[in-house]
């Protein structure tokens, strides 16, 4: 401890030796600063009020932090100062940016904020001033056992570190808990439960320090992701696909000693009271197919909740995580579309929060990868803080060239960077139709394939005797496929001149039956023309010689059949020309309405014989 | 180096402003054509499994149709055409259908 504050003295000498004045006439009226360490970010939020005391419009306000600070500086914006009722995420701050003055001092590091409008004499302002710090809280004593609570130290100054005069000022700490170990005391100090109070002050000089060092317990977890990759991946058929891979570690006071996970279990808030219990992860809502696994599988200890406003997802690591201790692991979920994709100006943009989703991880580098669909063109990002940016290419689930991928990093993260951004892309949704094709075009050559194996004649020898017998055994057999087509073409004209008979009975029309019958008699004509080369071609082969009775034997029977069905149709027609009565016609052809039904039971007999050639 | 811009601000804030606008005049005027629109599925989610299903029995219907021609009929009668048809029809259901179970099992292609 002494040590450390002897260091802060030297720092505080440096200063005064290198004194400079103050460049414009502003003031600092008031200020009032609290110092927030409930977790391990340590959040300084600071009302200032601003007075023009010199001639000139003033529209800059520099804030100054010493080196020690600026270095784990991770996120700071200007707010304006909306009371004590203050209704936060109004989305206005005013721009801060990073000044190198030549003639400050070189231990400061300086940011200026540019007010909306300038300050002209006299004239005040108010603004809030909010700085998140990570890594600023140092665990002592550095190593602790698993019984040992964690203490931690924490350095600022009492009195605000201004290249400006302030008037009045006060400052309050917030500490997780009212155990406090030791803190500077100074004039005007108090500590009332867990908040000690320092001030007010009056009238200070520009470049006042005064250091002071807190010393308090501490058990809240130190969940600090090394590196944190988080992929989004779009997919246009619904779906913006989240995974997150953690690398996690314990960043609070080192475990020495042995871990006994029976006192754990026994005792846990006196035995590993600073351990990494579980993170909660805050995703969208709608969020589904969650998981949680590293690289061993799946993890189970994990719980999920879901309600409209939000989806929580809990999760316990494999063991408890102590000081120094590691863990990684990956969690994933998807989003629905609709949610997060948007289109402007035939632009497409997804909105999406930037962050990790777990409560009070600080990420020493945060990695987002925006995996874009394939064939998407103009890609450009825009955030709300400076991003590294590169491009990459990802090969995903039926790609060809590769998905454009937008790799942003961020070092330093803290939750107040879970903010919205944007990456615009220009994407043709015909291209949505490549993934079908390729699908398609896969199966259509395999059947291709099959219809060429079936095509092609791959036989060596094309001359022996067994393979001239197959080829004339295909013939015999396309042979007789064809004649079946043709007598079951006659079949069906068969079924035309009987359909032709029932229509005459109904309605009489002898004309109509007659012009039905002479078209069937052309076509079968036609018909037994065709089939005549056909039993040529069997009757001259040598195959097809133990099947030739049986298609000879069809081929008379259909022949037959015709004769008989012709008879019937010109008795019956003629029957009706002379009008004969019902019972006369029915007599006349009894006969031959039975020999049809025998011969078309034995006609479809052999067909069935021949189909099981 | 932290500044915050306001570019970015414009573009999304312009729809909750508009949304505000309108419910306070109480008019029913469109959003302008600036509004982001959101983009969705060109088919409801919900569909998948159903497409899934219906569309791989009728490919596979197709498919089985295609073989049992190829397996049946003599290779001298057999026609290109209809072998080619009968594949394309196939290989198009199939396709679409493996595309919408991919989809419904959850591997967003």
């Amino acid at each position: 401890m002494r040590k450390m504050v002897l260091r802060l003295d030297v720092f505080l000498l440096a200063l005064t030796i290198l004194w400079a004045p103050a460049l414009s006439d502003l003031v600092l009226s008031k200020v009032d600063r609290r110092i927030d360490l409930t977790s391990q970010i340590a959040r300084i939020t600071s009302t200032l009020k601003v007075e023009n005391a010199g001639s000139g419009l003033v529209s800059e306000v520099l804030l100054a932090f010493p080196e020690s600070q600026a270095k784990h500086l991770a996120h700071l914006t200007a707010t304006p100062n909306e009371g004590k009722g203050k209704v936060k995420g109004s989305g206005i701050s005013y721009p801060v940016q990073l000044v190198h003055a030549k003639d400050m001092p070189p231990s400061l590091t300086f940011y200026s904020v540019s007010l909306p409008k300038g300050l002209g004499k006299g004239d005040s302002f108010t603004f809030d001033v909010l700085a998140v710090f990570t890594h600023a809280l140092k665990p002592f004593p550095e190593k602790i056992t698993q019984a040992d609570i964690q203490l931690l130290v924490f350095q600022d100054s009492a009195h605000y570190l201004s290249p400006y005069a302030v008037k009045v000022q006060t400052l309050s700490v917030k500490l997780p808990d009212a155990r406090i170990e030791s803190y500077t005391r100074i004039e005007n100090t108090k500590n009332i439960g867990s908040e000690i109070k320092y001030g007010p002050y009056e009238n200070l000089p520009p470049y006042s320090y005064s250091p002071i060092v807190v010393h308090f317990e501490s058990n809240q977890p130190f969940a600090v992701a090394e590196e944190l990759v988080r992929e989004i991946e779009i997919s246009h058929w619904g779906n913006i696909q989240v995974t997150e891979h953690y690398k996690l570690v314990h960043g609070g006071a080192q475990s020495k000693g042995e871990f006994s996970r029976l006192d754990y279990q026994a005792r846990p808030h006196v035995r590993g009271a600073s351990a990494i219990r579980r993170l909660v992860a805050k995703l969208p809502p709608r969020a589904h197919s969650v998981y949680y696994r590293d690289e061993i599988g799946n993890v189970s200890t994990s719980n999920l909740w879901s309600d409209f406003k939000k989806t929580e997802l809990e999760i316990e690591p494999r063991y408890p995580m102590f000081g120094g201790w590691r863990t990684a692991f990956t969690i994933g979920y998807g989003l629905p579309l609709h949610e997060f994709l948007f289109e402007s100006d035939g632009k497409r943009f997804i909105n999406i929060s930037f962050g990790c989703p777990i409560n009070e991880v600080v990420i020493d580098t945060l990695i987002v990868k925006v995996v874009l669909p394939e064939g998407s063109k103009d890609i450009s990002v825009s955030a709300p803080f400076p991003l590294k940016q590169w491009q990459e290419k990802k090969f995903s689930h039926l790609d060809l060239v590769g998905r454009p991928v937008v790799a942003l990093e961020k070092t330093n993260a803290v939750p107040e960077h879970n903010q919205k951004f944007q990456v615009y892309y220009k994407f043709n949704s015909l291209a949505m139709l490549w993934e079908p094709l390729m699908l398609i075009f896969g199966i259509f050559f395999l059947f291709v394939t099959g219809i060429v194996y079936m095509h092609v004649d791959m036989s060596i020898s094309k001359s022996s005797a067994s393979y001239l017998a197959k080829l004339q055994w295909d013939e015999v057999q396309a042979a007789i496929q064809q004649i079946r087509n043709i007598i079951t073409r006659c079949l069906v004209i068969h079924d035309k001149v009987e359909a032709s008979l029932r229509d005459l009975s109904r309605t009489g029309d002898i004309q109509a039956c007659k012009a039905a019958r002479k078209a069937a008699d052309g076509l079968l004509k036609e018909l037994s023309k065709e089939m005549k080369p056909l039993l040529a071609f069997l009757q001259s082969s040598q195959q097809a010689a133990h099947l030739l009775p049986k298609v000879e034997e069809l081929v008379v029977k259909v022949k037959d059949l015709e004769e008989r069905l012709m008879v019937k149709h010109s008795t019956i027609v003629d029957c009706y020309e002379k009008k004969y009565g019902g019972r006369e016609i029915e007599n006349r052809v009894a006969s031959q309405v039975q020999k049809i039904t025998a011969l078309r039971q034995e006609v479809d007999d052999l067909l069935e014989f021949i189909d099981e050639i | 180096m932290y500044c915050c811009r306001q570019e970015f601000k414009n573009g999304l804030q312009s729809k909750p402003k508009l949304s505000t606008a309108a419910s306070n005049s109480l008019s029913t005027s469109p959003p302008t054509a600036m509004a982001p629109k959101p983009i969705a599925s060109p088919v409801a989610v919900t569909w998948y499994p159903t497409l899934a299903v219906v569309m791989l029995a009728i490919g596979l219907i197709f498919t089985a149709s295609f073989f049992i021609y190829e397996a049946t009929i003599s290779r001298k009668s057999r026609s290109l055409a209809k072998e080619l048809i009968t594949g394309t029809v196939a290989s198009v259901f199939l396709g679409f259908g493996s595309l919408f179970l991919l989809l419904a099992s959850g591997v967003y292609v």
